[in-house]
């Protein structure tokens, strides 16, 4: 019912089976008693009398068939196996004592009232025109083992074997068995369909029932207690100690879903540590009395708990699971051994995520592979455990084809929040938002868990389960700070703040920021403001359409991209550069550039908020330093002062600067060029925008501590000389390439973070230009030697092209190092000053 | 030279699909990094119940990985997906270096199946961050790869899952050494 994805498998009429493989027992359908389609079906119940007993011998299948439509009376297909080895629930009414069968119609009466009237309100809207019907089953395990005759005889046989139990207390059933033989496909592929979703909703109500249960199993077993009766009907009641009665409380509570100490998305994680194995343990008790599907047992554990977790927490669960199974079934082909049973648990759920994570891309199980790869295992471990495999592989074989028709047609429904809590209605909007909240909260570390940070599931943005795990400063992307600001988003803040930070950090002309009229290259701006997502206009958007003034005057400054892509410094070079007048601030670890009219120049107001600069401004960008790298154009060139005769008095004076945006996914590396009025504030935005690149960037460190048997030609056995030609003939050689970082991955999207502070990056800075330094000239040394090693080899040309990148990567890392460091250093001492 | 990584990037990853098997003992951060590795994709799809499966995308490339683990009981079901896999990543936790020999013996369980020849190994020697960690040398020596690995190429990467730091440079390091198609 809540489960969206069953609906649309169960809607979907694109079925490929062969008729007789999926086929079920014969079930009753009530299509003509309005009183009974309006109440619930008899779910399991029953399940609330702690005392019930499983008989090996007389294990009842418990079918209930919900239909939407009214002629499918006549549908009736038996099929042993599907009824046998899926056993849609079972239970042992011959066995329960009078008062038990009273108490448990009593309670169901009651019970069902309350979950007719709960789950009206969706039944109303959802499955108004359904019918839903109840048979109760009973068949003979043995008899329904016999699979090899004629499906005629079959059916026959399966129906001699057959009694239908008749709730007499709360509806009669009408016996509709049909004796229509002949169906066609497309009946046959529709019904069973439609029993797969009913199957998935009794579990659903059933589980819903089960809530209750518990608590009402609960407070019949205190009472029981009192009677001195506790141990009579439960195999693992030991006299109590006061943690068995705890770990028992823990365990209701989870099964109700009401266990507040962690989030409830954790609680199989939980389940699934060591140290909760009491507690496991009585978990899995209270789902007693478990199919004897061992499919249907695994859909009974994930509807009465958020099941996604770690591989061990699955592992130890299941095991649990599989052990609790085996003691309350002990007349299958599993006999006493669990350990087999826990490998089937174990690969239905590999198998449900292959058939059902939209995340799983590849090729998807076939069934033959299912029942191949389960068996392998199976045998592999039954050697061991003394489990006759040859006597019991056909019926393994067929009981494991079975629950894969059963999975790939109804995923294991994900249990929901509100699925625990009875009363809780919400939205469907606010249903999905919780799903996806939840989701990442499910991610979430095993390190919060270790801190005992209880994950909240009502965090209502994206950013709260982040911040979870980097309490300080975040970083995001370059260009998403420019999507932020222009739609009036809150920027995060990017770094991590210091009480220098503090005093500074709207101080006009310190490294911690520069707020000034400067010029700038049309054309960067143009480029950089050229993105599908950044292209911006005034957000006073006089034009809704973004092909607005903006978009023509991109275009335009396209005309002039002759230099275009060239990535060195050249506005500076080229006379035809138009300079335009822009403001731009450098604070806080951002670039904020305002094309701004009309134009001033000089240091401006560095407190004036950033949405009027906005508003006032015509084309702006933002962009985050990450990564980034500023040069003062004067360091490098040195400009004849009579090279070119001075048009204007300052010509001489003015100072010019770059800055470098690094390349991210998406996007290539990004020059922007600016113009100052003189040298000094060139020099001041260029030690700011380091200032803020050096504190944001992370130093780069895992991919020199990298450890690998990788040959890239200078690997010591290569050097040592004692490889003989041939083998450097043959030899693999890899391409080296400089690994990608985080940041390559992320800049583009999300946040990451830098924790460092300054006194300590300065450090690590340090001693990382120093390893830099080192590592240049191991690299230096090993040239002579690659040289006379690869000379007279084929892969001579690789080896040294090798040499080369590393180089290359190593001087552009070292040189990035060592401005960041100064940078830093600089703002250091401009403090102490 | 300069935007060396953004034409490293188009010429790194051809249109390939790539199965990565994600194994380690519990705690040793599998989730933490899978988490992490997550946060790249904007949309998150409908979860599913049981095991993390995550794909992590760069470009048309995708990388697939499960969250494995289990006990040995449970290591014959994996084997299906040893044929398909590109590469195993092992995650072990640096800092406690009482488990370690378990994580060794875990990871030579694993990669000594037969499907397992032609696989390329990556460790991350993870939870880097936490004071008196292993360092990836040691980590390597620890497990003494270079002894025991004869036919699969190896790399032992530190990493921090809180930062992301060896993350990437993790999977792009078995992107350098898978073949393009």
């Amino acid at each position: 019912m809540n489960n969206l994805s069953s609906q649309n498998i169960g809607t979907s009429l694109d079925f490929q089976e062969s008729p007789g493989e999926f086929e079920e027992e014969e079930e009753r359908e009530e299509d003509d008693s309005s009183e009974i389609s309006s109440l619930p079906p008899l779910t399991q119940v029953a399940t609330a009398s702690p005392r019930m007993i499983v008989s090996p011998k007389m294990q009842n299948i418990h079918l209930i068939i919900q239909n939407e439509d009214n002629d499918s009376s006549e549908v009736n297909t038996p099929h042993e196996d599907w009824h046998a080895n899926l056993g849609l629930g079972i239970q042992s009414q011959p066995l329960r004592n009078e008062r038990n069968v009273e108490e448990h119609y009593r309670t169901r009466a009651k019970r069902q009232t309350i979950l007719w009237a709960e789950n009206q309100a969706e039944e109303d809207t959802m499955t108004q025109e359904r019918v839903r019907a109840e048979a109760e089953l009973q068949v003979k395990f043995e008899g329904a083992r016999a699979k090899a005759e004629a499906r005629a005889e079959a059916e026959a046989s399966s129906r001699a074997g057959l009694s239908t139990g008749v709730n007499g207390a709360n509806r009669t059933v009408e016996d509709t068995k049909s004796t229509g033989e002949q169906d066609e496909m497309t009946r046959k592929t529709a019904e069973r369909e439609r029993r797969l979703r009913a199957e998935k909703e009794r579990l659903l109500i059933e589980e819903d029932a089960r809530k209750k249960a518990v608590q009402v199993k609960l407070e019949k077993e205190k009472e029981e207690e009192e009677e001195g009766k506790a141990a009579a009907g439960r195999t693992t009641a030991a006299p109590e100690t006061p943690e068995d009665q705890e770990a028992q409380r823990i365990a209701v509570e989870i099964v109700q879903g009401i266990y507040k100490k962690i989030s409830h998305t954790e609680y199989a994680n939980f389940l699934g540590t060591k140290e909760n194995h009491r507690i496991l343990k009585r978990f899995i008790i209270l789902l007693e009395p478990l199919p004897n599907s061992l499919v249907l047992s695994l859909y009974k554990l994930v509807t009465r708990i958020y099941f996604i977790a770690e591989a061990q927490a699955i592992d130890r669960i299941l095991e649990e699971l599989s052990i609790r199974w085996t003691t309350t079934n002990p007349a299958t082909h599993w006999g006493s051994h669990y350990n087999l049973c826990h490998i089937v648990l174990f690969s239905l759920l590999i198998l449900n995520s292959d058939l059902h994570n939209a995340e799983n891309n590849q090729p998807k199980f076939s069934k033959e592979e299912f029942t191949e790869n389960t068996l392998f295992a199976v045998e592999k471990e039954s050697s061991k455990s003394n489990f006759d495999l040859a006597q019991h592989e056909p019926g393994i074989r067929e009981e494991l084809g079975v629950y894969y028709e059963a999975l790939k047609y109804m995923s294991l429904p994900l249990l929901k929040k509100d699925e625990n809590k009875t009363n809780v209605r919400d939205s469907r909007d606010s249903k999905d938002t919780r799903i996806r909240i939840r989701r990442r909260n499910s991610k979430m570390s095993t390190r919060s868990q270790l801190n005992n940070s209880t994950e909240n599931s009502s965090s209502d943005d994206d950013t709260s389960v982040i911040s979870s795990s980097s309490p300080s400063a975040r970083r995001e992307p370059h260009y998403t700070s420019n999507w932020k600001f222009h739609h009036n988003k809150p920027l995060p803040r990017l770094y991590r703040k210091e009480p220098l930070d503090e005093v500074f950090v709207f101080s006009n002309g310190t490294s911690w920021c520069v707020d000034s009229g400067i010029k700038m290259n049309e054309r960067d701006l143009a480029s950089s403001s050229n993105n599908k997502s950044t292209a911006q206009r005034t957000t006073r958007s006089r034009i809704p359409s973004s092909a607005g003034g903006i978009f023509r005057w991109i275009t335009r400054s396209k005309s002039k991209s002759l230099l275009h892509g060239n990535k060195s410094p050249v506005a500076f070079f080229d006379g035809n550069t138009k300079w335009i007048n822009v403001r731009c601030r450098v604070c806080e670890g951002r670039i904020y550039v305002f094309k701004h009219y009309p134009p001033s120049m000089g240091p401006q107001n560095s407190m004036q908020d950033l949405d009027g600069m906005k508003k006032a401004s015509d084309v702006y960008f933002v962009c985050s330093l990450y990564e980034s790298l500023a040069t003062l154009v004067q360091d490098n060139v040195v400009v004849n002062n009579n090279h070119e005769p001075s048009r204007r008095g300052d010509l001489d004076q003015r100072g010019n600067f770059t800055v470098i945006i690094p390349a991210s996914l998406h996007r290539k590396k990004t020059l922007l060029e600016f113009q100052t009025s003189n040298v000094e504030e060139a020099q001041r935005f260029v030690q700011c925008v380091n200032f803020w690149a050096a504190r944001l960037t992370p130093v780069p460190t895992a991919q020199f501590e990298i450890v690998s048997n990788e040959e890239n030609g200078w690997s010591p056995r290569v050097l040592s000389g004692d490889l003989p030609i041939e083998t450097l003939e043959t030899l693999y050689l890899s391409d080296w390439r400089p690994l990608l970082s985080i940041s390559h991955l992320y800049s583009e999207q999300e946040n990451s973070t830098e924790e460092t502070n300054m006194v300590d990056k300065i450090e690590v800075l340090e001693s990382f230009a120093e390893y830099l330094q080192r590592t240049i000239d191991s690299h230096n040394t090993v040239k002579p030697l690659m040289i006379s090693r690869w000379r007279r080899t084929r892969n001579f040309e690789r080896a040294m092209d090798n040499w080369n990148k590393k180089y290359l990567y190593l001087n552009e890392l070292n040189e990035r190092t060592s401005v960041y460091l100064n940078a830093l250093q600089l703002a250091q001492r401009s403090v102490k000053h | 030279m300069g935007n060396s990584v953004s034409r490293a990037l188009g010429k790194l990853f051809g249109s390939r699909e790539m199965k990565i098997l994600m194994l380690g003992l519990d705690n040793a951060g599998k989730t933490t990094i899978l988490y992490k590795l997550k946060l790249n994709k904007i949309r998150t799809s409908a979860p599913t119940v049981g095991f993390n499966v995550e794909t992590v995308s760069y470009k048309n490339v995708k990388f697939n990985m499960w969250d494995v683990g289990g006990q040995e009981r449970l290591r014959p079901l994996w084997r299906h997906y040893f044929p398909a896999t590109t590469a195993l990543i092992f995650v072990i936790d640096s800092h406690d270096k009482e488990r370690l020999q378990e994580a060794k013996e875990e990871l030579y369980a694993i990669i000594s199946e037969k499907e397992m020849e032609n696989v390329v190994l990556l460790v991350w020697a993870n939870k880097q961050d936490l004071k008196g960690s292993l360092k990836p040398q040691e980590v390597s020596d620890y497990l003494e790869l270079g002894q025991n690995l004869k036919n699969q190429l190896w790399c032992v990467v530190g990493s921090n899952a809180l930062t992301g730091q060896g993350l990437v440079e993790g999977l792009s390091w078995i992107s350098n050494n898978t073949p393009k198609k």
